[in-house]
Parts: C-alpha cells; structure tokens; sequence
C-alpha cells in the first residue's frame, strides 16, 4: 500500500507537464498521419484527372478533325489521304464480345459458386476453389497464346460448323451464326474473356455468399425447400449487392482486355451480323496499330482509348445506378 | 408422389446438375491450359534459362535471365510505389472520408478508384 501511494504521488507530480507533452505529441502525429493519408487519396484521383487530360491532349487533332461523325463511322482507312477513321466496328467489337463473355461468365461462374458453397463435398472445396482462383493468376498473354493455337482451330473445326449447320436459314439466328467458320472470330474472343473473368464472378459470389447466416438456410431447409429453393429465394437475395459487385468488376475487365483479345479477334475493322466473323475491340485495335502509327492516325486511336475510357465508365455508372435502384426496391 | 412435390424435386436435380457442370467447365479450362503449357514448356526448362540472357538470332544458346529480372525489378518498384499510395489512401477513405456532415464526400475518390482499375 505504501509503495503505491508513494508511486501515485511521483506520477500526480509528473501529470500535467507529461500530459500535455504527451498529448501535443499525439496530435502531431495524428495531424501528419491526415495529412499524408489525404495526400494519397488525393494524388489518387489527380493520376485518374491527369490521364484524362493527356488523353483528351492527344485526342485533340482527331475531336477536331471528325466530331461526333468518328462514334458512327464505320470506315477505317488511316492509310487514305486525308485519313478517315470511325471508332464504329471498334465499339461494336467490344460491346458484343463483352456482352457474349458475360452471357457465358455468369451463369456458370454464379453455379461454380452455388456448387462450392452448397453442393460440393467438404474435402473437394478447397482444390476446386484455388484451381478457379489459379484461372485468375494465368497470365493474359497465355490465354493469348492458348487461344490462338489451341481453342480457335479446335473451334473452328468442331463448334462452329455446328452451330452453323443447327442455325442455318433460321431467320436473325441464321445470320448471327453465319460462316464460315475461322481460327480468329468474335465469338473466341468472347469465350477466352469469359474464362478470364469467370474467377472473379465465381471468387466474389462465393465470399458473399458465405456471409449468409446459417440460421436463415436452415429455417429455409426445416420448412423443406429445395437447395435450388434456399439458393434463389435465401442466398441470391441476401447476397445481390455482392454479387452485382463481383459482375461489373468482371465487366470492367472484359471491357478493357488486350492481349489476349488482340491475339484472337483477327483485328479486322468491318462489321458482321455473324460472331464466327474476325472483328475488332478498341484495346485491340490502340495494341495492334500504336506502334506504328503518327500523327492524325495516332491521335485516332488515342481517341479511341478516351472513347474506352469513357465507355467503361458509363457502363460501370450505369450498373451502379441499377444496383442503386434494386437496394431502393428492396428497400421499399 | 404429388405432382408439385415431383416437379420441384426435378427442378433441383436439373440446377444440381447444371451446377456441377459449371464446376467442371471451369475446371476443364485450367487443366487444358495447365497441360498444353506443361507438354510444350517442360522441354524448354533448363539451368540455361535461369541464368542466361536471351540469345541473338541464330544462336542455340541462351536463356531467359533478362527477361525474368525485368519481370522483377518492374514489379518490385510497382508494388513499392503503388502499396503504400494505395494503402494510405484507403486508410483516408475508411477514417476520414465519411464526416457526419457530408455522408457521401467519399463518394468522387471511391468510384474513381473502382473505375481506373478497368482502365
């Protein structure tokens, strides 16, 4: 007892002086730790701003020279004198091959996720979710290689003439799976983003769908739905905001894909009802033609990557405000 | 059995079974990727290719060495630069960016961060 009044009467001498020491010192440091933490933030968005400007810079000549006519012309002759460009079959080659990747990415990357987390025997999760997770490690330029070499003869040999054949003088079908069949089409393209992005879909749907509490599951079960039941009326509903989340991510990524989609596509700048037809995407087509391109061709094609840039954010903005609107429904 | 009870069950196999099949598509991908690299690059492995720099044309020797130092070195210097920008400024977001008074402040750097990552 003794000791510690003596050592209660040491520290009430020291207090105040250690105190406000030791408090100024908390504060600057707290103070530097805003400050360089906001610098971050902030730098963050000035690299985002300083893109856009240099891409809106060297986009100048051409905003200049075509105007709005570059989003609907389909021609591009950077080689005729004057040169003509349009971002058309571009944009076409990017939106159609991003749609087709998801149409395939998320019903099979949302059913791996149901299969890990409802169906699948304890032992094989493990295994099969890191061979998903491998899929999102391989690097682009392999799926590149593997495309090119491997998927688009098999392909062209095997899928594609059936399809052809089973849609054949269908009237719209008829001409979206028209021939002939090729190693470098649309629809490859399409198939090899889809495996791409199909980790992403399947990695986040199944974190969130861990989240679910086992309590709703079970009632779910005990008043005798089906695992289809508890999935589309229990999990899917709890999770969406996760699940929409891991979609645009995979989105944004099947938007903006290059080198693997630049090795498959057959960089050709015409327009095609078929997707068993060579087309072209915007990053693509900046890959294959950047290097060797000058002046108002160049300019061009760094329109095409703010036309990118531009797109991609719309479509992200456009999946937000959907989300936005389903937590509004929910809501009600 | 009831008809509803019948229907529904068959329902659930078919999902079930559509399921598993998404399973094995996935799966089927990286196993044919995995092999086709396997069968045409276990023959190119040698010591050669760890501590060689590639070769002129027409030569048989050489390796990869600069190749896989470069590899390196960039990704050293990306994590080094981007780590502690990206840290700090998902730290300010987190414990700054959110006042009481303006809720959604946070809201420009946020989707601007999420998009640039599709750039």
């Amino acid at each position: 007892m003794a000791d510690m009044a003596v050592q209660s009467d040491v520290m009430e001498a020291a207090g105040p002086y250690d105190r406000a020491r030791a408090l100024d010192a908390f504060k600057l440091g707290d103070v530097t730790f805003y400050w360089i933490t906001r610098a971050c933030a902030i730098s963050v968005l000035l690299i985002l701003g300083g893109i856009i400007l240099s891409l809106i810079a060297g986009a100048w000549p051409a905003i200049k020279q075509y105007g709005f006519a570059f989003l609907w012309t389909a021609r591009w002759a950077p080689s005729a004198d004057p040169p003509v460009l349009g971002a058309l079959g571009p944009m076409y080659g990017t939106l159609v091959t991003s749609f087709i990747a998801m149409m395939i990415a998320i019903p099979v990357g949302l059913g791996i996720a149901i299969f890990l987390t409802e169906l699948c025997p304890q032992w094989l999760r493990r295994p099969i979710g890191l061979a998903i997770e491998l899929l999102a490690g391989i690097p682009s330029i392999i799926y590149g290689m593997w495309g090119f070499f491997v998927l688009g003869p098999f392909l062209a040999y095997t899928f594609q003439p059936f399809m052809i054949k089973l849609f054949d003088g269908i009237p719209v079908l008829g001409s979206i799976f028209a021939g002939p069949p090729s190693y470098l089409s649309l629809f490859n393209a399409a198939l090899i983003l889809a495996i791409m992005v199909l980790p992403f879909i399947t990695s986040i749907s199944v974190d969130v769908f861990k989240t679910v509490p086992p309590v709703l599951k079970e009632a779910a079960y005990g008043v005798g739905c089906t695992t289809w039941e508890v999935v589309r009326n229990v999990v899917i509903p709890y999770t969406r905001v996760g699940v929409i989340g891991g979609v645009m991510l995979a989105l944004g990524r099947a938007l903006g894909e290059t080198m693997a989609v630049t090795f498959i596509i057959g960089n050709s700048f015409r327009i095609s009802s078929s997707i068993f037809a060579p087309g072209t995407t915007i990053s693509a087509a900046i890959a294959s033609e950047f290097a060797e391109s000058d002046g108002l061709h160049q300019s061009g094609l760094i329109l095409l990557g703010l036309l990118l840039f531009v797109l991609t954010f719309f479509v992200l903005a456009a999946a937000r405000l959907m989300l936005l609107r389903l937590e509004k429904k929910a809501g009600n | 059995m009831n008809p509803i009870y019948a229907r529904r069950r068959r329902v659930d196999i078919i999902v079930r079974f559509l399921c598993v099949a998404a399973a094995l598509f996935g799966v089927t991908w990286l196993a044919l990727i995995l092999f086709t690299l396997f069968y045409n690059g276990l023959a190119g492995i040698s010591v050669q290719l760890f501590t060689q720099n590639t070769p002129p044309p027409g030569s048989n020797e050489g390796g990869l060495l600069n190749a896989i130092t470069g590899s390196v070195i960039m990704t050293m210097i990306g994590v080094g630069i981007g780590a502690p920008l990206g840290l700090f400024a998902g730290t300010y977001l987190a414990e700054y960016g959110r006042s009481p008074a303006k809720p959604r402040r946070c809201c420009l750097p946020r989707s601007a961060t999420s998009s640039s990552a599709s750039i």
